[in-house]
């Protein structure tokens, strides 16, 4: 089944932000919402292997969120299983947030519905990449459509402090030399 | 008061009201099936039911960010436990409604049938409860142990009614049904306490740190309720055991939710840094390389 | 949906990230802004814009921008403020002003502007100088915090020629980053490093911490804090010694290298070891780096070298590698920070300035000043002396006594807040025409939105204040687009005009060499690298890269070290620019990514203290407190803490010390850089509730 995901290489990513900024912008989201975060674990001592990771939602192969929704504001779409949020058909219940997870889900108190990544949509049927990733400049974050049954083998799903949680199937990979 | 856990106050209360009015409905519909309790007790019992479960059903409401869209909320019936509490908390209570309409009138006739079904409602809606929470990455919540907690709770509170009522006419089989329940009841809060006492060690997954001192006390002062239930009853001193049972849900919702463990990337980041950290200071004290 | 009124406009980011200052694509749909990204065609930063820029358009859409001219009702600092006209704010500043000037005392007038007025490059170099000179003002500006000592050392050895960092990328098989974290300073700069490693080349970061360009670096050096010179002098020593030394440039190029070697014997690399508290092992990597790749490219310090007590050797020890390893006059060599294309600063008017006392751009005289007395009225514009100076406790203190104090800004600064008696609205950098460089190349930072509620361009009210002054010419063209045309009439930019830049989105070639100094004319008095430098021994310092301990360290003051055991070091991070936007308090994105001051603590220090990762702690030293919360992380060395430059935490407890004496200043036009990065602190547990 061919699905999209993100491929972070966590050589390359140097903790800029840049990711953040872009998918705020692109995507207009209210103030002071931020659906991508940038995690960092500081080097062992001794080293410089200070670790970065960019995460924003994963569109899980089997989404807890959209099991969870009681609405349908969340949705799998079968093209490329991107997850979608519509937010007006969102109760603002926010029982996703307590199923997703990796904590990818905001809420937010003035619209009083829920948000994520919505894996740039509109961008992508255009033919563009999501902003997150045109933006990159250390070239660490890819998207890339992978058939699920014939990954390839450096695609790594787990790295420290990234889980895979089989019964969710996050659609993220990971790269590290 | 943390504006989290002031935000998952609605959904306490409401899950809190619900599994004691299923409680109160299972029992007093145990009561009047098997036990020939009068209608006038029936009617108040449920009563209480109704007003209960509707005080909870309306915390609920309030706790939706958009409550003009509540309706929707069922569309998700066929894969979220939320929809399918919704819609069986919405049929219980209404079902209560109605037992209670049938209960005032003269005839019997449906009336049976209309408690048999409120039961099961009341049931099907504590199991829904406990279904919902059962979700990957929530290290307390998940499982189905926990799971089944809420209908234990409503079970256990039921049978003390059918308990006290069953005591004037020394039908035994309510005695062991109810023992039964309270020896599950403990055994559900023993393992709960075993598991948030092993997983509150990752504490960077707490939710509400701050509070994880106060829910390892309550869970220890949880355990010592069946024995105040127990001693209560060999006293024979049966009225306040319901209340005690009810105080014990309001208490374990409390639990349950300031004892929630998230570990998201976020938290796991985190712990992984904590031990970096220790190491790091472990190197620097004994001029060891790090692990 | 049809895509009316929209169109596209072209400018450069409004923050002053040297050497990026990254072209921007704005979109604008009925007199609004709807996005901003990068210019594909801008020569350095080719589309790409860091978190900062992507935030910029946050500073037009905030609802606390100043609109009107607004004036103190009440103490200063109490954050009552009325609202008045700019002809009775001009009057009252023109009324003050004035009285200095007929009492004699022209020079208790200062103007002092910095970074915010650095975006508009013109006003920086030469609209507001030219405001200064004419009205006979003192004038201070934001070199002297920055870099000004760093220059001061480049001035001695007659090295300014900067080389463009595309050509770097393209180019070189080594960068050294010393002091420098272009990762979180200046991002767009990470693509040129990725380059240079993926042709095989070396990355190197010399620095203490373990910073976010250090995680890409293939050698990451950590000297203890301030001895610079002994790294670069032991690696100078280790290229003399082997003979792996450009011999040739040194001896037809240079001057003073016989007194430079005898002086390089001393730092021997295993002392240099222990001084440095580095591996030798490191220092000889390093050294081998410097003599097997070719060319190698220096990412000279930009202001963190020149914020220590030795920041000028410390920076001429670094400058001197450059051609002992053949590296000077070379393409893909040589050094890269700042720009160097040059306006037609006749136009600033310094040789009509009336002769007067005033106290130099050096922070020795400019505390001197204040102490002193000696100035009245200051007019500070873009800038924020009570967040960005050292010290500033003293400087409350003296900027109490002074008789008006005027702000020029987008936001209610901390300076504005706690000390001015009138605050002028300023108009943002897309609401005003103007110019700006790269490197190599000239863009123009078009005019897209009017101006705000009364927002005025800087020289637009400085006119209006100047004409009450009895100056007629401040402004002598007809627009503000004649006046960038003349700006333009420079030997490096007189191919250019406002409407040709319009047109060229790309930007117009300026004319500086390609390669600086491949013609092996240095600017200096021999005219050649000075590695002795003759002009300092003209003002009286150290000729040859001498080391000298920092201040307040354990050698050089081991009881103040003891009862202050950690260095306190100014750091940055993406999210923020100095202290621009109220330390981007009011940019809601950048904002929620660091919304306060966080303290860097090693775990070692931590726990030594009893406090925890999150914990709220108090810093203090002699000059005063701070409230920040910690992070323990191990990118500061045990021993030294960390703090994002943009936060008034910083200042309250550095020192006001500046190593440069003012007689520099006057001879060379530079120095008198506090000592910022050597600051002594202790901290403790404390601090939630606020004072």
């Amino acid at each position: 089944m061919m699905r999209r995901v993100f491929i972070l290489d966590t050589s390359k990513c140097f903790g800029c932000l840049g990711c953040v900024a872009a998918c705020v912008h692109a995507n207009r989201t209210p103030s002071g919402v931020l659906w991508r975060e940038v995690l960092k674990l500081p080097p062992e001592e001794g080293s410089r292997d200070t670790l970065y990771l960019s995460l924003a939602c994963n569109h899980c192969e089997n989404a807890p969120c959209v099991r969870a929704c009681p609405s349908g504001a969340l949705s799998k779409r079968s093209t490329d299983g991107v997850v979608l949020h519509d937010p007006d058909q969102c109760l603002g219940c926010r029982y996703c947030q307590m199923a997703c997870p990796y904590g990818a889900i905001r809420y937010d108190a003035s619209t009083k519905v829920t948000s994520k990544c919505q894996f740039c949509a509109d961008r992508i049927d255009e033919g563009r990449e999501p902003a997150c990733v045109e933006t990159c400049f250390g070239g660490a974050l890819r998207m890339e459509i992978v058939d699920s049954e014939a990954e390839p083998a450096e695609y790594r799903k787990e790295i420290p402090g990234f889980v895979h949680h089989p019964e969710a199937g996050p659609g993220i990979r990971f790269l590290r030399k | 008061m943390e504006e989290r856990f002031r935000n998952l106050l609605p959904l306490l209360l409401f899950t809190a009201l619900l599994v004691i009015a299923a409680g109160i409905a299972v029992g007093a519909s145990g009561c009047f099936l098997f036990l020939s309790l009068i209608p006038r007790h029936l009617v108040t019992l449920l009563a209480w039911s109704f007003a209960l479960s509707s005080a909870g059903a309306l915390f609920s409401f309030l706790h939706l960010g958009r409550k003009g869209r509540t309706p929707q909320v069922i569309r998700g019936i066929g894969r979220s436990w939320l929809s399918r509490e919704a819609l069986a908390a919405a049929l219980f209570t209404i079902g209560i409604g109605i037992a209670m309409i049938l209960a005032l009138g003269k005839t019997r006739s449906l009336l049976d049938e209309a408690l048999a079904a409120i039961s099961l409602l009341g049931l099907a809606t504590t199991l829904c409860i406990g279904m919902l929470y059962h979700l990957p990455g929530q290290l307390t919540w998940k499982g189905r142990l926990p799971a089944s907690t809420p209908a234990v709770s409503s079970l256990y509170l039921g049978s003390s009614f059918t308990l006290i009522v069953s005591l004037q006419y020394r039908a035994t089989c309510f005695i062991h049904i109810f023992f039964f329940l309270w020896a599950s009841d403990f055994a559900l809060s023993v393992a709960r306490r075993q598991r948030f006492a092993n997983q509150s060690r990752h504490r960077r997954a707490l939710l509400f740190p701050r509070l994880a001192p106060a829910v390892s006390f309550l869970h220890l002062l949880r355990l010592l309720f069946p024995f105040g239930v127990a001693f209560s009853i060999i006293d024979e001193a049966f009225w306040p055991v319901p209340f005690v049972i009810m105080a014990q849900v309001v208490m374990d919702r409390f639990t349950f939710y300031a004892g929630a463990l998230q570990m998201t990337p976020r938290a796991l980041f985190l712990e992984l840094k904590d031990e970096r950290m220790r190491s790091a200071l472990h190197y620097q004290n004994q001029g060891e390389p790090p692990a | 949906m049809p895509q009316l009124d929209r169109t596209i406009r072209y400018s450069v980011c409004p923050y002053n990230c040297w050497p990026v200052n990254c072209g921007i694509r704005v979109t604008v749909q009925n007199g609004r802004v709807i996005g901003i990204a990068g210019n594909p065609h801008h020569d350095i930063s080719r589309g790409r814009l860091c978190v900062k820029g992507q935030c910029s358009g946050e500073i037009l859409e905030s609802d606390q921008r100043i609109k009107t001219p607004l004036i103190r009702d009440g103490e200063r600092g109490s954050g009552r403020w009325k609202t008045v006209s700019w002809d009775e704010a001009l009057d009252r500043i023109a009324g003050r002003m004035k009285a200095n000037i007929d009492a004699g005392r022209s020079e208790a007038n200062a103007l002092y502007h910095s970074h915010g007025n650095i975006v508009q490059r013109i006003n920086w170099k030469i609209l507001t100088p030219r405001f200064a000179n004419l009205s006979g003002m003192t004038l201070w500006d934001g070199n002297f915090p920055c870099w000004y000592d760093v220059g001061t050392a480049q001035e001695l050895t007659g090295y300014w020629g900067m080389h463009d960092p595309a050509e770097a990328g393209g180019h070189a098989a080594a960068i050294v980053n010393w002091a420098q974290d272009p990762a979180a300073s200046q991002a767009n700069l990470v693509p040129y490093l990725l380059e240079v490693k993926e042709r095989g080349g070396v990355v190197v970061t010399i620095d203490p911490r373990v910073t976010q360009t250090a995680g890409l670096s293939d050698l990451h050096i950590r000297p203890r804090l301030g001895s610079d010179v002994w790294l670069a002098n032991a690696v100078a020593h280790i290229l003399i010694s082997e003979g792996a030394y450009d011999k040739a440039y040194v001896e037809s190029r240079c001057h003073g290298f016989p007194e430079y070697r005898k002086h390089i014997e001393a730092f021997d690399p295993g002392k240099a070891s222990d001084v440095c508290d580095v591996p030798r092992k490191q220092i000889e990597a390093l050294a081998r780096i410097y003599a097997e790749r070719k060319p190698l490219c220096t990412n000279l310090t930009r202001g963190a070298l020149g914020k220590h007590r030795n920041g000028i050797q410390m920076v001429r020890a670094v400058l001197c590698l450059i051609p002992l390893s053949g590296n000077a006059g070379k393409k893909g060599g040589g050094a890269i920070w700042g720009e160097t294309v040059d306006w037609n600063l006749a136009l600033a008017a310094s040789d009509r300035r009336p002769a007067a006392p005033y106290p130099v751009n050096n922070w020795n005289a400019i505390d001197a000043a204040l102490e002193k007395g000696s100035v009245d009225t200051l007019i500070v514009v873009g800038g924020n002396p009570m967040s960005q100076w050292p010290d500033l406790n003293r400087l409350k203190a003296q900027l109490g006594r002074l008789g008006l104090i005027v702000v020029y800004d987008l936001f209610l600064s901390q300076t504005a807040r706690e000390a001015a008696d009138l605050v002028l609205p300023a108009t943002s950098w897309l609401e005003e025409l103007g110019l700006r460089t790269s490197n190599r190349r000239i863009y123009l930072m078009d005019q897209v939105l009017d101006p705000m509620g009364e927002c005025r361009e800087a020289s637009a009210w400085m006119s209006d204040l100047a004409k009450r002054l009895g100056v007629r010419d401040y402004f002598p063209w007809k627009s503000k687009e004649e006046c960038l045309d003349d700006c333009l009439r420079s030997p490096a930019c007189d191919s250019a005009t406002v409407a040709l830049l319009r047109e060229h989105p790309e930007g117009i070639a300026a004319r500086v060499p390609d390669v600086p100094y491949a013609d092996g004319r240095f600017g200096s008095g021999t005219g050649k690298f000075e590695f002795r430098s003759e002009r300092a021994v003209e003002l009286g310092l150290p000729p040859l890269p001498t080391h000298e301990e920092p201040l307040e360290s354990p050698a050089s003051s081991p009881d103040l070290a003891k009862a202050f055991p950690l260095w306190l070091i100014s750091s940055r991070r993406s999210t923020h620019f100095h202290s621009f936007h109220e330390s981007h308090r009011h940019l809601p994105t950048l904002n929620a990514l660091e919304p306060g001051p966080v303290l860097f603590v090693h775990p070692k220090d931590a726990a030594a203290r009893g406090v925890r990762d999150g914990d709220a702690v108090v810093m203090w030293n002699g000059r005063g407190q701070s409230r920040v919360r910690i992070e323990v992380t191990t990118e500061v060395a045990t021993g030294s803490v960390s703090l994002n430059d943009c936060w008034p935490e910083l200042n309250r407890l550095t020192p006001g010390f500046a190593p440069c004496p003012e007689s520099v200043t006057r001879a060379l036009g530079m120095g008198g850089q506090p000592a910022y990065q050597n600051t002594r602190v202790e901290i403790r547990k404390g601090g939630e509730e606020r004072p």
